[in-house]
């Protein structure tokens, strides 16, 4: 029967300690980062159009050319396309934007209206 | 001569076993309950490899095993994954196989716990986000437990071939 040495049981705590290292680290880190302040950023065709801490609760309506528009709705909580004149409404069913979900990926932190090109990003505090 | 023409054998005969070996892993579903989690039975065959074959055998058929295994079953882009993780696992298992008191059972942790690391540093790279860090200590968990149990397993293997070798 195959047994364990003494430096393969430390190799086996020293992986461990890595492990168990790793996950302090990194909650840690997430919890720092869910305290900042986020904001939320509006861009149409591509440039920052305007600039709302997501605390405020706004809304927001976007008239755009060719008789489209796009209304917006910021609550504490989140983010979300209340309404939007595309055809397909991609950008509606996203659903609310939370600070959670956009921590998750950074493609996950945008909600975009490519007929309207109106994309809206969140934007954590300490990641840029 | 003879000496060149018996490690090429072994090299193919090894890739070929290492190969079955990772197209039995993808058969086996432990890696739809968590991605990355692999139980790493050809590491086994990179193990006997590295104990007695001989060091450039194994990083060979590392980097064989990365290439064929990429373009056979899981895509380019998994291959880089792999690429990263097997070279990383290969160098470290080197480095760990050096010292005395460890066995293969350690050496076997090591190997699976780099390759762990090795492809979290790509998906780092991909990604770029911290829950990288995050999922990685479950990663290393696993690798120990399944590093353990390859590292028992080419034990036996080790004693049986060598036995069959004596005869």
């Amino acid at each position: 029967m195959p047994k364990l040495t003494k430096y393969d049981a430390l190799i086996v705590v020293c992986v461990l300690l890595l492990a168990a290292a790793c996950f302090v680290f990194s909650t840690f880190i997430f919890s720092d980062s869910g305290k900042g302040e986020a904001t939320v950023e509006i861009y149409i065709d591509n440039s920052l159009y305007a600039e709302y801490p997501l605390s405020s609760e706004q809304f927001i309506t976007l008239k755009l050319d060719d008789s489209q528009k796009c209304e917006i709705e910021i609550t504490g909580g989140g983010v979300r396309m209340y309404s939007s004149s595309c055809p397909d409404k991609l950008c509606e069913r996203s659903g609310l934007l939370t600070v959670e979900k956009a921590a998750t990926s950074d493609l996950a932190s945008w909600i975009v209206c490519l007929p309207n090109s109106v994309s809206i990003h969140l934007c954590t505090e300490g990641k840029k | 001569m003879k000496i060149k023409l018996h490690d090429t054998a072994m090299l193919g005969l090894l890739t070929a076993v290492a190969l079955v070996l990772s197209y039995i892993e993808h058969l086996i579903p432990l890696s739809t309950a968590v991605p990355g989690i692999k139980l790493g039975l050809s590491n086994t065959v990179v193990l006997y490899a590295l104990f007695l074959a001989g060091k450039k055998q194994a990083v060979l058929l590392v980097l064989l095993k990365v290439f064929i295994s990429g373009f056979a079953f899981s895509g380019v882009s998994a291959m880089l994954y792999s690429f990263c993780g097997g070279i990383l696992s290969i160098l470290c298992m080197l480095f760990f196989k050096r010292f005395k008191g460890v066995s293969v059972i350690g050496v076997s942790v090591v190997g699976a716990a780099a390759h762990n690391i090795g492809q979290c540093l790509v998906a780092l790279g991909f990604i770029a986000h911290r829950a990288i860090l995050l999922y990685l200590p479950f990663l290393l968990v696993s690798a120990v437990i399944t590093g353990v149990l390859t590292g028992i397993t080419a034990e036996y293997i080790f004693k049986h071939l060598s036995r069959r070798n004596n005869q």
